[in-house]
Parts: structure tokens; C-alpha cells; sequence
């Protein structure tokens, strides 16, 4: 039993990742691939080895944020059973029982077989990055005016108020401005968010200057 | 009373008054009183103007009234008084003098009715006036001359008291004439205080005006209240060109929460045009005098025209015999087409709202006409959601509901259309059946990239599994297949055989739906009465009774059940949120439905309102794009013939109204459809594409138009008056 436990794991520490473009499919599919993945190889597909499987096979999809070594398993449990499991019906099982692709998932990941190979697009863009603190955060400072403004190169339409409310400083509370503009450069360069990187840049320039004016 | 010591000649002949200002009394005598009070506003604001007094300015009003005669009448102010030159010029005709409440205004005491006129209506009348300390009286014959009483007379304390005047002022007193039909002091008032002339000064809060019942010494304080206003309908300033120059014309119109009565010089509803603070010289709907669906439009016009009015050379502005407004003066006539032009489009936006559909059912249709569309135009999925190389299913894999129609789409990639397209499709389960199409044809190279076909499937087998295939014939060999699983429809096993399913629903708040009662056929025995009794935010009915007979219990049963639509309905607004219930029984079965009121979703999509318009339109019914609203004009005249009393009950005027309803929707149907470059309807001459769009109306006026009908006659029966 042991033994077969080991060959199994190694099978997946031998896993490479998926050579194509998976980034713009949803995680649920991927999932569902990696699912189907280890059946074909004759793995039970317990949940450890579905986070292992997905994590070798696509690691952009599935790693930490800032931690690309290390497998998301967080984001993995949600795909594999909220969603594939009990939403979508593609998989059956649960943790403590594993998981086995579904009628209905086997059309689901023929689907997605088609779109790895480019036979199909989906016109859907989905997020690669888990939503996390540092997505979330990004995601609201990239609905602001003063981003809007300066994606649009209206920078100098841009005020001080605009800014503030970006970072998220409150007018009576300029000392955090640093701290913030500082909070979400790590965030910003976390993720690789390069528009923000230089939204920040622009916004600690602008906020720098009139401090010291 | 005083005695007349000598006369002066008169300057014109009477009949010339006879001809102008008695006519003027006799159609309104009420402005003889008025013509007095504003005589005496008029001193106050001279005096206000020059600095010399300040608000409030009292003028008293006093009826001495009889049964059998008019009343006579004392008005009496303490403002400037006259001197006797200044009385002289005032009683005269032909001169020129500073007049009104516009001390600038200097113009021919023969353009308006004045101090003079109103002496003259007013039977043994005497003009009493006091200024610096000298007392002067006059009297006017109606042949125009002027009687003199004591001339420049150092007046008494003991005068001053008897007369009421403090310091300066003037006493006119008459007896009014036959002609004044009033004879009640508070009815007097009553019409003083509705009289449109008057409606300004009352509303002014720098004059206070008294009526005094000289015989029991009762004083009203005459004051005009404005209608309760339900909104502003327009505020708006513009101006009227005349003789090269540009007069400012502020123009406010109100709607009123309740009808008003109708035309001068009472009326409410009207509006007032006036210059200065208080001079009002009409009071009209100008083009919509009188007409009904104005009734609650009231508002005034403020005039800035004392340039004109101070011009003695210019014609005046109100009519010979003070009727209001002259409607030849050129100046007038573009000042009412300005006004007509605005109240035509008030009455247009007001008129829309005349006639009501019921509100649910004209959502319920306004969305079904939506879903209809998406289903016409072929492409409920705008931007496909995949884009395959080929032609894929979308979904790939879907579960239904036995006894219900599920819709998928078979999506292509325009760039595998050739001559003689064409995709099979076919079900490997003859339990999962294609009502349609069962074969796609694409004869033309579409215009996309990628065409959407929907595909119609239906089962009645519980369970059943299958797939459907698609094959592109001829010479190739693929295939797509998608996965189909029909299960269980909740209505077929309702809890305890007797059940409303679902058990919980939703309701827009103010509105009314149907919601399903399933009976399992084998709990029905000859009870036919199910009992309903709704929590107090509900309504519904108390009692449904199933069908007597067997035969047509089975026209209502559906595999094992017989399926009951009972309208339910949320009792007033604002509950959204709040929950309540329906508890039907049947013998000794029960169940119970949860109800949440909800808010109302919007409506999206091709059509989103329906109404009945008071345009004027040389069209029945539009379709207006852009606002994405259906419009029937009731003015037009074929529509009016159909506007008999109870035609929303009448047949031919539902006929009517669907057919108009089915051919303009279903125009704008495959035109929109077209401009969206659908496929659904292929135009050979894209430069003339007129004909083949009639064509397509047609086809689509013969498999979409009876269920079109259907629903607007539905509709038409909800069309209802005044409710707005």
C-alpha cells in the first residue's frame, strides 16, 4: 500500500507543466482536467494529489501570490468541490472520499481538452490570480478616477483629492499616504500589476511634490 | 353725502364709453370694484417708488349690502391723495398721465380702464381725496362731465375721522350698478378673492385687503390661495422678438392635484399674464382655453413689456373692450404661439399618461415581446460565448425538466460555411426529441464570424439520457455531440399529492403573478372547492373551484397532475421585503406557499415601455428606437372611431389594437434585426433591402402574429381612463 502511495506521489512530483496556453481558461476546468489527468494515470484522485496535479500541471493558475513555488490549495479545495463538485456536477466525491469525473463532466472536459488545443476560444477572461487581499485592493484602486483619469492621460485633470481617495487616505490623515502608497506598491508589484506600478509612481511623485511645496 | 357745487364739460362723446368700458362692466362687473382697489394699490406703490412709504398697505373695501339693490360700495385708501390738478388730470379723458404701478409709465388715460371709468359705473358716486391738508371732492356724470364739490378745503380732524384718512388718501363710494347681480356680502368677497385681476395683489404680501360688511362690521381679509401643486410641469424664460427688440417672458406652469374650474374670471385653471408685481391683463390657456385635458395645467407669465406699455405711441395690448389680451396685436400673436407651442408639448407629455395599461400586464408583455424578439432575431447570445474552429454545442452538457422546452445553440465558425451548408442534427434517444430545426442550413456566407442557431429540444421521459449529434454532411466527418439528461419536473410530484410548486415565490412589490397548485389526479375525488385563505400583505382569491365535469378536469391535467394557476396579488406598495403567505386546503390536504415581495426588476431589452399617447400624428402606433418605446396615438382619427364608450371591452376595438400592436412590433422586430446584421433575416440587395424586409415582416406577421395577438388583446381589455 505504501509502496503504491510513493509511486503515486513521484508520478506527480514527475508532472509537467502543461505546454500550451491555459492561462485563460477558468480554474474549475482546469481542475477538472487534473482530475481526469490523474484517473488516466491510474491515481485515485484524493483531494492532496488533485492540489499536487493541478499545481505541477498549471502553476501560474495555482500558485501563492508571491510564493510561485508553492501550490494555492486554498483556491484548489473551492474549485474541486464547490464548484466541480456540488455547483457544476462535473465530479463527484468530497474530500474524505475522493473525487471521479461525472457523465456530465466528461463533456465538460472534452470542452476544455478542445480549448487547451486552441480548437475552441472561450470568449470569457477569467482571473489568474486568487482573490486575495492584494487583488481585491487592486481591483478598487483600478475603479477610481484617479486611475481612470490616468489610464486616459488626463493626468492633469488628476487632484489631490482624486489621489487621496486612490489610496485610500482620508483628507484629515495625510501622514498615511507613505504607508499606503507603500502597502500598494507591494500589492501592486505582487501581482504584476505593471499599470499600477506606474499609476503609484505617478501618484507618490504628485503627492510627494505638493508635500513638500 | 357731498354737495356738487359746479360742473365740468366732459372731453368725449358718452357713446364712446358706452361702446368700450360699460360693455367691459356689464360682462364683468366685479372690475369696477376691482379698477377701485387697484387705483388705490397703485397710489401706494407711487409712494412706495418714492421712498416716501413702506409696506403694509391697507385698503378697505366697504359693502353696504341690500336685497333688492346692488350693494354700495366705499373704497378707501391712505396713500398719496391728489391734489386738485393731479384730480383733474386723473378724471380726464384724452390726457396723458403717469398711471398704474409703473411710475415711469406715462401713457393715454384712453388705453385702459381707469379711476374715471370705475366712478362713472358706480350710481351718485363722489370721489373724496385728501392731500397736505386740503380736501377736494368730485363726482363723474356719466355724460363724462365732472362734478366739483368742495375744492382745496382745509380739512377737519373731525373730516379726517369721519372719512377714515390720517394723513393723505382718497374715498371713492358709489352705488354699484344694476347690472351687479351680487347681493350677499360673503359672496362678494368670495368672487373678489377668485377674480383673476385681483389674484396678483392679493397674493402680494405688501397690501392687505379688507372687505368690511358695513352693516354688521364683519372684515375679511381677502386673500387668493394657489392650487395644491402636484409637480412643475415648466419653468422656463424666453423671449418674444417684436419691433427689433427682445421682451422677456417667464413662464412657470403647474399641475394641480385636482381639476380646476375652467376660464375667467374665476377660473383656477389658466394662466395668469401680468406685468409689474400685480398688473394682470389675461388670464388664458391662449389655443387650450377651455379644453378638458388642461384642467389641472395653472401657472402665470410674467411679462417684462413696460417698454411697450409705456409707449403712448404704441397699440395697446389688451383689447378694446378689456377682454384680456388682444389676440391681433402682433405682439400678442407671437407671444401665444410661444405659449401654444409649450403647452402642446406639455399636453403631448401630460396626454401620454391619460391612458393607462395595467401595469403588470403590460411588463409581463413587454418582456415576453423581448423574449420573443431574442428568439426571432436567433441570436439570444449576442457574442458567443465560445468561439470554436468549427461549430461547437453550448452548453455541451444540460439537464431538463420532463415536459418543458429547453432552448441550446449550436454555434459555427462562418468561416466553414460553403455552398450547400448544412448540419444534421440528430438524438440518440428517441425519448429526447428535436423539435427544431432538425437540420441547419446556411445558404449565404454570413456576415459574423460565428452564426448561433438555437435548438429547440423536449422530452416527456423522466430519466431519459442521450445525446444530440451534429454532422456536417456532405464530405466531411465531423461531429459534435452534446450530453442531455432529462429529469424530474417538480410539478409532477407535488408533496402530500396536493402542493403549490414551488413552495416559496417572489413578488414584485405592487404587482400580481400566477403561481402553481399541483393536485395529484389520484387525491382529486368529488370535493371541488380548494380553499385559499392569504396573509394580509396578500391577495387572493378566497376560493378556486376545479371543473365539474370529468372531460374538462382532463383538459387541465397535465401526465398525473392537474396544474391550477391561481393569481395572487400584493396589497398596495412599499412592502418590499416583507413576507406573507397563501394557505390553500383541499379536504384534508394543505399547503402552503411562502411569498417575499420583492422590488421591481427593470425591463430590458428591445421594448421597454408601452403607452398610450395624446401625440398628434398622422401614424396610428411607433415604435420609437431610440427610447425603446411603443407609442399608440389615440388621436389619430381610426383610433378614435374604435373609442366608443366601453371599448376596452368591445371586440373590434381589441382587434384593432392587436393587429395595429402586432404589425408595429413585429416591423420593428425584423428591422432592428436587420440593422443587427442577424442572420435570421437574409437580405439579398443590401442597397434596396425595403421589399425583402416587407417580405420578412409578412412571414414573421404569420408564425409569430396569433400569439402577438393574443397578448394584446390582453392587453387592450387592461386600457383604462384617468388613472394616472
Amino acid at each position: 500500500m505504501t509502496g503504491d502511495s510513493m509511486k503515486d506521489e513521484d508520478v506527480i512530483r514527475q508532472s509537467v507543466e502543461y505546454n500550451g496556453d491555459y492561462e485563460p481558461l477558468d480554474k474549475d476546468r482546469l481542475v477538472l482536467f487534473a482530475v481526469n489527468y490523474l484517473e488516466s494515470k491510474k491515481i485515485e484522485p484524493t483531494f492532496d494529489k488533485i492540489v499536487a496535479a493541478a499545481f505541477k500541471l498549471f502553476p501560474k493558475k495555482f500558485s501563492l501570490i508571491g510564493f510561485p513555488e508553492y501550490p494555492d490549495g486554498h483556491t484548489i479545495y473551492y474549485c474541486v468541490y464547490n464548484h466541480c463538485t456540488l455547483d457544476k456536477k462535473w465530479l463527484f466525491g468530497n474530500v474524505q472520499s475522493a473525487f471521479k469525473v461525472t457523465e456530465r463532466g466528461k463533456y465538460f472536459l472534452d470542452e476544455t481538452r478542445k480549448m487547451l488545443e486552441g480548437k475552441i476560444v472561450s470568449t470569457r477572461t477569467h482571473l489568474t490570480n486568487p482573490r486575495r487581499k492584494e487583488t481585491t485592493f487592486i481591483s478598487i484602486l483600478k475603479k477610481t478616477n484617479a486611475y481612470k483619469k490616468h489610464m486616459q492621460g488626463d493626468e492633469a485633470l488628476i487632484d489631490e483629492s482624486d489621489l487621496l481617495e486612490a489610496l485610500r487616505v482620508p483628507s484629515n490623515s495625510k501622514g498615511l499616504i507613505q504607508a499606503n502608497l507603500t502597502k500598494y506598491l507591494e500589492y501592486a508589484r505582487r501581482i504584476n500589476e505593471s499599470s499600477v506600478i506606474k499609476f503609484l509612481e505617478f501618484a507618490g511623485k504628485r503627492l510627494g511634490g505638493e508635500n513638500n511645496a | 353725502m357731498p354737495e356738487e357745487y359746479k360742473i365740468e364739460k366732459g372731453e368725449v362723446h358718452e357713446k364712446f364709453w358706452e361702446r368700450t368700458v360699460r360693455e367691459a362692466f356689464k360682462n364683468d362687473p366685479f372690475r369696477i370694484v376691482i379698477e377701485l382697489i387697484k387705483n388705490a394699490a397703485d397710489s401706494y406703490t407711487r409712494l412706495e417708488k418714492r421712498g416716501t412709504t413702506k409696506p403694509r398697505f391697507e385698503i378697505i373695501v366697504k359693502f353696504h349690502c341690500r336685497k333688492k339693490n346692488p350693494p354700495s360700495i366705499e373704497v378707501l385708501d391712505n396713500a398719496e391723495g391728489m391734489d386738485s390738478i393731479k384730480l383733474k388730470e386723473a378724471l380726464k379723458y384724452g390726457t396723458q398721465t403717469s398711471m398704474g404701478e409703473d411710475t415711469e409709465a406715462i401713457t393715454s388715460a384712453e388705453k385702459g380702464i381707469g379711476l374715471k371709468d370705475a366712478m362713472m359705473a358706480l350710481e351718485d358716486n363722489w370721489l373724496t381725496t385728501i392731500n397736505n391738508g386740503l380736501l377736494n371732492e368730485r363726482n363723474k356724470h356719466l355724460n363724462f362731465d365732472t362734478g366739483i364739490g368742495r375744492e382745496n378745503v382745509a380739512v377737519t380732524d373731525e373730516e379726517r375721522r369721519k372719512l377714515g384718512i390720517a394723513g393723505n388718501g382718497t374715498l371713492v363710494s358709489g352705488n354699484l350698478p344694476d347690472y351687479f347681480h351680487e347681493r350677499k356680502f360673503a359672496t362678494i368677497c368670495d368672487r373678489l378673492i377668485h377674480h383673476f385681476l385681483l389674484r396678483k395683489l392679493l397674493q402680494n404680501a405688501k397690501f392687505k385687503v379688507f372687505g368690511v360688511d358695513s352693516d354688521t362690521n364683519e372684515k375679511v381679509l381677502l386673500q387668493h390661495v394657489t392650487p395644491k401643486v402636484e409637480r412643475l410641469l415648466l419653468d422656463e424664460t424666453f423671449d418674444v422678438d417684436y419691433n427689433r427688440k427682445k421682451y422677456k417672458i417667464h413662464l412657470q406652469v403647474n399641475k394641480s392635484v385636482d381639476a380646476l374650474p375652467q376660464g375667467k374670471p374665476f377660473g383656477e385653471s389658466g394662466l395668469l399674464f401680468f406685468y409689474g408685481d400685480y398688473s394682470v391683463v389675461d388670464f388664458t390657456l391662449c389655443h387650450f382655453e377651455r379644453d378638458i385635458a388642461y384642467s389641472k395645467c395653472f401657472g402665470e407669465v410674467k411679462m417684462e413689456i413696460e417698454t411697450i406699455i409705456r409707449d403712448p405711441t404704441e397699440a395697446p395690448l389688451v383689447d378694446e373692450k378689456r377682454r384680456g389680451l388682444d389676440p391681433e396685436h402682433p405682439f400678442n400673436r407671437r407671444l401665444f404661439e410661444e405659449i401654444n407651442h409649450r403647452l402642446k408639448e406639455i399636453g403631448e407629455k401630460e396626454e401620454a399618461s391619460k391612458y393607462s395599461f395595467d401595469e403588470s400586464t403590460k411588463k409581463e408583455i413587454l418582456r415576453e415581446l423581448n423574449k420573443i424578439y431574442k428568439e426571432i432575431k436567433g441570436t439570444g447570445l449576442r457574442e458567443p460565448p465560445i468561439r470554436p474552429v468549427t461549430f461547437a454545442f453550448y452548453p455541451v452538457y444540460i439537464s431538463m425538466k420532463e415536459y418543458e422546452r429547453k432552448i441550446v445553440s449550436l454555434i459555427i465558425n462562418s468561416s466553414i460555411v460553403s455552398e450547400d451548408f448544412e448540419i444534421f442534427l440528430e438524438s440518440t434517444n428517441v425519448d429526447i426529441i428535436i423539435k427544431r430545426p432538425k437540420s441547419i442550413k446556411i445558404e449565404e456566407k454570413p456576415t459574423e464570424d460565428f452564426v448561433i442557431k438555437q435548438i429547440e429540444l423536449y422530452s416527456e421521459k423522466v430519466g431519459a439520457r442521450g445525446e444530440i449529434v451534429a454532422s456536417r454532411f456532405p464530405y466531411h466527418l465531423d461531429t459534435e455531440r452534446m450530453g442531455v439528461e432529462v429529469v424530474e419536473n417538480p410539478i409532477f410530484s407535488p408533496a402530500n399529492g396536493f402542493a403549490f410548486v414551488p413552495d416559496k415565490t417572489t413578488i414584485v412589490d405592487g404587482g400580481e403573478k400566477k403561481v402553481d397548485l399541483c393536485i395529484d389526479k389520484l387525491v382529486i375525488d368529488e370535493t371541488r372547492k380548494i380553499e385559499l385563505v392569504s396573509s394580509d400583505l396578500i391577495n387572493s382569491p378566497g376560493e378556486w373551484l376545479l371543473p365539474e365535469k370529468e372531460q374538462d378536469l382532463q383538459k387541465h391535467m397535465l401526465k398525473n397532475v392537474v396544474k391550477v394557476e391561481i393569481p395572487i396579488r400584493v396589497k398596495g406598495t412599499n412592502h418590499i421585503g416583507e413576507k406573507g403567505n397563501v394557505k390553500a386546503s383541499y379536504g384534508e390536504r394543505g399547503s402552503n406557499l411562502n411569498v417575499t415581495v420583492v422590488s421591481e426588476p427593470s425591463i430590458s431589452g428591445l421594448f421597454r415601455d408601452l403607452r398610450f399617447s395624446g401625440k398628434k400624428t398622422e401614424r396610428i402606433c411607433e415604435f420609437l428606437r431610440e427610447e425603446a418605446i411603443l407609442e399608440v396615438y389615440y388621436k389619430h382619427p381610426l383610433v378614435k372611431k374604435y373609442m366608443v364608450k366601453n371599448f376596452n371591452n368591445r371586440l373590434d376595438f381589441q382587434t384593432f389594437m392587436a393587429d395595429t400592436l402586432t404589425r408595429e412590433v413585429l416591423r420593428a422586430f425584423v428591422t432592428t434585426a436587420v440593422e443587427e446584421s442577424s442572420s435570421r433575416f437574409p437580405i439579398f440587395n443590401m442597397d434596396h433591402p425595403e421589399a425583402e424586409i416587407e417580405d420578412h415582416i409578412v412571414h414573421e406577421y404569420y408564425t409569430n402574429g396569433p400569439k402577438m395577438h393574443e397578448m394584446f388583446m390582453q392587453l387592450a381589455r387592461t386600457l383604462k381612463l384617468g388613472e394616472e
